[in-house]
């Protein structure tokens, strides 16, 4: 029994029905497949070209870009694959199939699905009719053979997505034609997205030169420029820029690019740059300048001066630094350096130097050295400091203009303008004081006065040096000679010494003396610096003496003034005195007459203690000059005593009365007294200026007749000289014979072959001769006067003497002798009347002082009070002694000292 | 000015430069003649110091008054030690001290007498 079969039996779709199905799937994957493709391509072109064009108006972001490149390629990885797994893996059966058919036509549909399900009915041939089953497949492929399946494929967009990728490449294909950069650059961006890569813009601008944040001066107004890069396409004729949400600036098109000014900014902010398509955003900052803070010096000193480097401040932009210095600059900045630079220039010598050269240009014609070339300077960049390379000064002074930029690009307001002074390393000052500049004094004084010297630098050494000069013919060398003082060292600028200077102690003799005080600095080569020259006359007693009597003179001649405005003032009090009543002299007339004799008295008493005050200064002058004899000294004393009584007792007494006689309270009797008793006060004085004068003009005419004596023997003395200068030319014993070619003897002075050595000594022998005949014509002259004053028998004789031996006419012939080289016969001549003029001078100085002049009584007459003064003279003239005795061993002393420190400095 | 006198000064040859530059560099001559000086000058001092001395001597001599006498006695002794040390070559401080003494003795004893 067939029902005992127990084995399902499966009935499959016709085969007619199922080619059917097989190409409704077909199709159906087709479109779908397609669809999904061009929904892929359609999506990347819509992305690049929403790139493309959104570039063309701004910078699209990179995220931006990013989106959209995903949103574009999304299409394609995700939408296609998901279009995919609906389309084609959701329909791969008979049964999806089927339902997708019933969509469209459900009846069909519904039997299709029946007869996919019928296929796989597995029951046994008791419960199931596969006849059945078969007929009815079979029944509804018959329907579906009369259908077209393709109506039952759900709507397709393929035609339309097709349509939009043509479009969309159509479009990327013109953008690529027209703009083939900008294409590129498009798809570049929108392929990478975060790449970096710059938007193209039709306008291409070169922004390297401007940084972004860009750093502007504070406060200050400010210019970009930007200029349009080479390969620009786009060339607009106006640009716009605003800075922050100010007002927009136009600017047109320069050769330069595009200049925008804008005004200064405190504040930080974007500037908006617009140039044809470009569109730039520049962060703006503005920052205060960079400012050197400070700027120091490092001055290297020249090596002879043995001095420290010195740091000086020179902000204030300028310093003076010696000639041959090194010179490093350190600076530091307000900010972070990135750049700085400078230039060292020479510059000329300025005014002031010029003056100095124009002196030496009278005599020098020389052009002045070329300026050197500038070069730069040096410089290396540490942060916020900088330090040069040494600059060595030459001889110029040289302007070094700073500029320094800073890490953010900001350059120094002004340019820092350096000036730097060429100092010479200028000569020590040496000066003197305590003395001077000329002065007399006698072979054994002692000078005592100090040497000062500054120097901008170091001082090596201070002293004196001197040099003699004979002023009149002898055989003797002048005195030359020097004495170190003090030693310096580098650090002293300044150094004093006191000098003690006495010609005995160096050996010096009577002649006249340039002393100068020297300070030496440690300049190389360089001359010492001298001090103004002391001219100092170192007589002998003689010419001490004749000197003195010169002073004794003058000052006799003012107290005889002195006396005669004494003797008017009291005329005029005479006269007032004899008015009739006592009330007139209250009167204001007379009152102002009073007050005139009481000025009038006291400049006299002024006078007189300016007269005293030479007076006591002759007195110490003739003390120490031992030739002067003690009666003189002693009326020299005498005159001085009541001089100094006048000044300050007798006339000072005279001036009160005058005064008391004006005032008011006092009744006109007392003032009529006072008158009167001022005048008699004043007899008194005047009678006492006589006697005054008296013994002033009682010693000097011990003076002169003492001086008569020193006349005649410097006479004496000067012909002497002359004879031995003639002697020792003659004999080849002096300098200047041994510089001569040809000897003196028998040469004629007129002849051309006469030594010029010669020559000049017979013209300087010759004037000699006539001022010392010049001066014995004056001494006979004043024997001759003194004689009819004095009327001593001693000064007749000499004078008659004189006369007798024509000397005079002699003295003449022997000056012409000198000058017609007859040496031989000239010198012994000379030397005679050396002998005869000394030999009245010995006359004179055997008369006893009464006999020569004075009316002082002997030795053995003289009373206490003269005792006294001897007494007191010879103590003055011990202390005189003693004292020149301690400086000249203090001169002594230095002198040894002097010669330590050499040895000292040479160690 | 001052430059014209110190170049008066050289023309002159009063400053010679040339012995000015000799000078910087003393030779042992010129150091030995500096000690011949002073040799010489203690001696002339010396000789100076006695004379003066026998000045006082003989003022003692005139005088009368016994505080004058004993001062000026004073001054010869000192005198006579300062002449003894110039005589050694002593130029130094306490010389010069003792003559400083001399010259206030002096005075003392000028002073006695007029009184």
């Amino acid at each position: 029994m067939p029902d005992s079969d127990p084995s399902p039996q499966l009935t499959p779709i016709p085969k007619e029905l199922k080619k059917q199905l097989a190409e409704f799937q077909r199709q159906l994957w087709r479109t779908k497949i397609v669809e999904a493709i061009l929904a892929g391509f359609f999506g990347l072109i819509i992305s690049f070209l929403v790139v493309f064009v959104l570039d063309r108006f701004i910078a699209t972001p990179p995220l931006a870009r990013l989106g959209i490149l995903i949103a574009g390629t999304s299409l394609f990885a995700i939408f296609a694959p998901l279009m995919m797994r609906r389309w084609i893996y959701g329909h791969r059966k008979e049964g999806q199939l089927a339902r997708l058919i019933s969509k469209k036509f459900p009846k069909l549909g519904d039997r299709l699905l029946g007869v996919v399900e019928l296929q796989d009915q597995k029951e046994s041939h008791k419960t199931l009719s596969p006849e059945l089953r078969a007929a009815a497949m079979a029944h509804v492929a018959r329907q579906v053979g009369k259908k077209d399946m393709g109506e039952a494929l759900p709507i397709s967009h393929y035609k339309m997505l097709g349509l939009g990728v043509a479009l969309g490449a159509l479009c990327v294909i013109l953008g690529f034609s027209f703009a083939p950069k900008a294409g590129s650059n498009a798809l570049k961006r929108w392929l990478l997205p975060l790449s970096g890569t710059e938007r193209y813009t039709f306008t291409q601008l070169d922004l390297s030169g401007l940084p972004n944040p860009y750093t502007v001066p504070y406060d200050e107004p400010f210019v970009i420029i930007v200029p349009l890069k080479e390969e620009t396409d786009d060339r607009p004729a106006i640009a716009a820029a605003r800075y922050g949400l100010q007002d927009w600036l136009e600017t047109d098109l320069s050769e330069k690019g595009y200049r925008f000014e804008f005004q200064g900014q405190q504040s930080s902010d974007v500037l908006t740059l617009r140039v044809g398509d470009a569109l730039h955003r520049i962060r703006i900052e503005p920052e205060i300048r960079p400012e050197l803070t400070a700027l120091d010096a490092k001055v290297t000193l020249p090596a002879y001066l043995q001095l420290e480097t010195k740091t000086i401040d020179i902000r204030s932009g300028t310093l003076s630094a010696l000639a041959g210095s090194k010179i490093e600059l350190e600076g530091t900045f307000s900010r972070d350096l990135k750049s700085a630079t400078g230039t060292v220039s020479a510059l000329p010598p300025d005014d002031e130097v010029v003056s100095t050269f124009e002196e030496a240009s009278e005599t020098e014609t020389e052009q002045p050295a070329p300026l050197p070339d500038p070069t730069p300077l040096e410089l290396t960049i540490f942060e916020d400091r900088i330090t040069s390379s040494p600059i060595e000064l030459g001889e110029f002074r040289v302007e070094i203009p700073l500029q320094w930029t800073d890490v953010k690009g900001l350059e120094s307001s002004t340019s820092f303008n350096l000036k730097i002074q060429t100092a010479h390393d200028q000569a020590p000052l040496v000066y003197t004081q305590g003395i001077e500049r000329q002065i007399v004094i006698l072979a054994g004084e002692t000078l005592e006065f100090e040497v000062l010297t500054e120097d901008d630098y170091g001082i090596q050494e201070i002293g004196l040096m001197w040099q003699g000069e004979f002023t009149k013919p002898t055989d003797e060398s002048p005195a030359s000679g020097e004495l170190l003082l003090k030693q310096g060292s580098p650090s002293n600028s300044r150094l004093s010494e006191l000098a003690i200077f006495s010609p005995k102690t160096h050996g010096i003799v009577p002649q006249k003396l340039t002393l100068v005080g020297y300070a030496q600095d440690f300049k190389p080569e360089r001359e010492r610096s001298l001090s103004e020259p002391i001219i100092i006359y170192i007589l002998t007693e003689d010419e001490h003496a004749q000197l003195l009597k010169q002073r004794f003179d003058r000052l006799i001649g003012e107290l005889e003034d002195a006396a005669r405005r004494e003797q008017n003032n009291l005329d005029t009090n005479e006269r007032l005195d004899q008015l009739n009543k006592p009330e007139d002299l209250q009167n204001e007339e007379n009152k102002e007459k009073l007050a005139q004799q009481e000025d009038a008295e006291d400049q006299n008493a002024e006078k007189m203690e300016e007269i005293t005050k030479k007076m006591e200064e002759l007195f110490k002058d003739a003390a120490r000059n031992k030739s002067i004899e003690k009666e003189t000294m002693k009326k020299m004393a005498d005159s001085l005593q009541n001089m100094k009584e006048l000044a300050k007792q007798d006339l000072p007494e005279i001036e009160k009365k005058l005064n008391e006689s004006q005032d008011n309270k006092s009744t006109p009797e007392k003032a009529k007294k006072d008158l009167q008793e001022a005048i008699e006060k004043q007899k008194e004085a005047l009678k006492k200026m006589q006697e005054t004068i008296k013994k002033a003009n009682e010693a000097n005419n011990n003076f002169e007749a003492s001086t008569f004596i020193n006349r005649l023997k410097r006479a004496a003395s000067d012909e002497d000289g002359i004879s031995n200068k003639l002697v020792s030319s003659m004999t080849g014993q002096n300098s200047e014979s041994k510089k001569a070619a040809t000897p003196l003897l028998g040469a004629a002075a007129e002849s051309d072959t006469f030594d010029p050595v010669f020559r000049r000594m017979i013209e300087m022998l010759g004037t000699q001769q006539r001022r010392t005949g010049s001066d014995v014509n004056w001494i006979q002259e004043d024997l001759a006067n003194f004689y009819a004053r004095t009327q001593k028998e001693i000064h007749k004789e000499i004078v008659d003497d004189m006369k007798k031996s024509e000397i005079s006419l002699k003295l003449e012939g022997l000056q012409t002798r000198i000058s017609k080289n007859r040496s031989f016969t000239a010198a012994l001549e000379a030397k005679k009347w050396g002998a005869q003029l000394r030999e009245w001078a010995k006359k004179l100085e055997g008369t006893p002082p009464d006999a020569a002049g004075g009316d002082g009584g002997g030795e053995g007459g003289a009373n206490p009070e003269e005792k006294d003064f001897e007494f007191m003279l010879k103590v003055m003239r011990m202390v005189q002694a003693e004292q020149d005795i301690r400086s000249r061993t203090r001169s002594l002393e230095q002198l040894m000292r002097s010669v330590e420190l050499r040895k000292a400095g040479q160690n | 000015m001052k430059k014209t006198i110190l170049t008066s000064l050289l023309g002159l040859g009063l400053m010679a430069p040339s012995g000015a530059e000799e000078s910087k560099k003393p030779t042992e001559a010129a150091k030995a003649e500096a000690a011949v000086k002073h040799d010489k000058g203690t001696q002339k001092l010396a000789d100076d110091q006695d004379t003066v001395s026998a000045d006082v001597q003989e003022l003692i001599d005139e005088q009368t008054n016994a505080k004058v006498i004993d001062l000026l006695s004073q001054v010869e002794t000192l005198m006579a030690e300062t002449t003894d040390r110039l005589d050694e070559k002593n130029t130094g401080g306490e010389t010069i001290a003792i003559q400083t003494e001399i010259i206030e003795k002096i005075y003392e004893a000028a002073k006695e007498k007029s009184q």
